[in-house]
């Protein structure tokens, strides 16, 4: 039998389910995500601490009594196999009060994270796709929200309002904090739109809501990505330090308190004693921003195809 | 194998039976503004302009011609700061696309007029593959049958030399130049568009690429039955697929004809003095006269009389006054006082 294998033989039909098969498996985000954290082990540190940090923030205060247990016979006591980071002026372990402090600070830290890219990135696509009117609008409300003095406002607030959940204080750090990413956002915007693909994409019929939402926020998606991360580490030294300038009441675990009350209370900066207990949550936020930033070293490869590929 | 033939064979009928009628266009008195902080100026003015049905019709001109933003405009797709201040678009089965607005003109974008945009081998989504961006297009002009869209793409893209399966499963940047070009022209097709522009589809290529893609226009052109506008500053790339020429001038069609006429005798000192500027591969490089002087841009446009005249060698005193009508004659269109001098006054009208 003569078997005529035209040009169009490449695409028998037989031949393509096994071939889409491989091209999903190869297509898998997250296959692609893992090689991308695989190529350097930093980024797995990265991966690696940022994760602890979730646990503690997640299961940390079921590990403890609601009331941490003190022991008068140990107050500063220096660190030991018990007492890892020693003990604050109660006697009470300093690595149970980090633990325990995660929850609020990390909360802040996201609910801050999340409200500012939302906002910012919204305002900032909408404006620098419309343009004109909405444009000048946005942007004048971006400008205000610039102009105003986070700290300041915040010292006032705190004379009102007491901040006990971990929500309240990441809803006001994240309206403050939008303008810097919105901005950012309309400028990459306005670069993009002018893109060949965008074009393009006009131009063969693609609704508007398509546009802006599959072809310009992915490509922004490394960047948004990379400033919600930094959003969450600008929340916790924010928080951190209206603890730690004592402007809140000490109602709730928080790193801050412990800086504060190391500071002003131990006299952590004269006197060794309470040093360890200083210097428990300053590691700790240490080690957060480390994470942070060692993830965001792999934010571009991940969203970039031509990276993630080997 | 037989099998698989057989089976696509009668697909194949089917997309022939569904080309009959290619659709004619019809351009009238155009005028598209932009907007300046001089005021509005025309990067168009007053194009009358004709698809006949089922034909190749090219549009070649300097840079800053007009040649773009008239092809825009078939899609009513001029982007601020620009403007159709006028004129009409008709298509037929479509109505005036100027007059479309919102959804009814998403829609008529790509399911009826397909697009190849400049420089198409930028114009694909670099974080997607192909596919993907088959599929939304597909989804978003809500195409029932996604898998026959898939299926039909691979069949265009197996018709233009590539293998269909391996270039949906790829993102832009493992394909070559030639191979997005003839993506882009995929996708403008992949709706069964049925007035197709190709906006500069060869430039940036190399010429051995520039003579497929150019093949490839001709033949699936001819195959689906479409009417097609290829806008292009290469005159020579134009010859070989045009079946009409129109040669724009600051914003102004000033010839228009069959191509072989209009390269072979052309009436218009502007295209005599074009194809002098075409080089030639054999003889002298110094034949090659370029036009003297340079092409006008928007704000030095003349805002009365001819356009050309400060270029031209065939002056009159009337060019500087009054603008040349677009006359037809033997069958061609021309907007020139020198060459419409010792004829009586014809009635205006254009080739078609």
């Amino acid at each position: 039998m003569t078997v005529i294998v035209s040009p169009g033989g490449a695409i028998d039909p037989g031949a393509a389910p096994a071939r889409s098969t491989r091209a999903t498996l190869r297509r898998n985000f997250w296959r692609g995500v893992w090689r991308v954290l695989r190529r350097k082990p930093s980024r797995m540190a990265g991966v690696v601490i940022v994760a602890v940090f979730a646990l503690m923030g997640v299961a940390g205060p079921l590990l403890y009594p609601a009331q941490l247990p003190r022991d008068d016979n140990a107050l500063y006591a220096a660190p030991s196999l018990a007492h890892p980071f020693g003990t604050d002026f109660e006697g009470t372990d300093v690595l149970a009060l980090v633990i325990t402090g995660a929850r609020y600070v990390l909360l802040t830290g996201l609910a801050t994270a999340v409200i500012t890219v939302a906002l910012g990135t919204l305002i900032g696509l909408v404006a620098g796709f419309h343009r004109g009117r909405w444009d000048t609008l946005l942007m004048r409300l971006t400008d205000m929200n610039l102009a105003i003095p986070g700290l300041p406002l915040l010292l006032v607030l705190s004379t009102v309002w007491k901040f006990e959940s971990p929500l309240e204080m990441g809803l006001v750090l994240g309206i403050l904090g939008w303008g810097g990413i919105a901005r950012a956002v309309r400028s990459q915007t306005l670069s993009l739109r002018e893109r060949g693909f965008i074009e393009a994409a006009r131009g063969l019929g693609l609704p508007t809501r398509h546009i802006i939402g599959r072809e310009l926020l992915p490509s922004m998606a490394p960047y948004i990505a990379m400033n919600m991360l930094i959003a969450v580490t600008g929340a916790v030294y924010a928080q951190v330090g209206l603890f730690f300038l004592g402007v809140l009441p000490f109602e709730s675990n928080n790193w801050g308190v412990m800086l504060n009350l190391a500071v002003f209370n131990g006299g952590a900066l004269t006197t060794p004693a309470a040093l360890p207990y200083l210097l428990a949550p300053l590691i700790a936020i240490l080690l957060l921003t480390l994470g942070i930033v060692l993830i965001v070293d792999a934010m571009d490869e991940i969203f970039n195809p031509r990276l993630r590929e080997e | 194998m037989t099998a698989h033939t057989a089976a696509r064979h009668p697909a194949a009928r089917d997309i022939e039976a569904r080309d009959i009628a290619a659709p004619g266009v019809r351009i009238r008195d155009l005028t598209v503004v932009y907007k300046t902080p001089s005021g509005e100026l025309p990067a168009v003015r007053g194009v009358d302009l004709t698809l006949a049905p089922g034909t190749i019709t090219g549009v070649v001109g300097e840079s800053g011609s007009g040649k773009s933003t008239l092809a825009l405009s078939l899609l009513n797709a001029v982007q601020p700061p620009g403007r159709i201040a006028a004129g009409t678009v008709e298509i037929d089965g479509l109505g005036d696309v100027l007059t479309l607005r919102g959804e009814d003109l998403r829609r008529a974008r790509g399911s009826q007029v397909g697009y190849v945009f400049q420089a198409a081998q930028n114009s694909l989504n670099p974080l997607k593959t192909i596919g993907k961006q088959l599929l939304d297009l597909g989804r978003s002009h809500d195409v029932a049958d996604l898998r026959a869209l898939v299926r039909d793409a691979k069949d265009l893209l197996a018709r233009m030399g590539m293998d269909g399966a391996r270039v949906l499963d790829s993102y832009q940047h493992e394909l070559s130049g030639g191979m997005r070009q003839r993506v882009g022209i995929m996708l403008a097709l992949a709706l069964n568009a049925k007035v197709v522009v190709l906006d500069e589809p060869t430039t940036a290529l190399d010429m051995i690429t520039q003579a497929t893609i150019l093949r490839i226009i001709r033949e699936v052109h001819e195959e689906r039955g479409l009417t097609t506008l290829v806008i292009t500053h290469d005159v020579g790339a134009v010859a070989e697929v045009a079946d009409s020429l129109a040669v724009m001038y600051g914003g102004r069609v000033v010839e228009h004809g069959p191509v072989t006429e209009v390269l072979g005798d052309a009436h218009h000192p502007y295209t005599q003095g074009l194809i002098r500027a075409i080089p030639r591969l054999t003889g002298d490089l110094s034949l090659a006269r370029a036009l003297p002087g340079r092409p006008p841009t928007l704000g030095t446009l003349p805002t009365q009389g001819c356009v050309f005249r400060e270029r031209c060698e065939r002056r009159l005193e009337v060019c500087e006054t009054d603008e040349p009508m677009a006359v037809n004659r033997d069958g061609r269109t021309v907007a020139c006082h020198a060459t419409d001098r010792h004829l009586t006054l014809v009635k205006r009208k254009e080739f078609v």
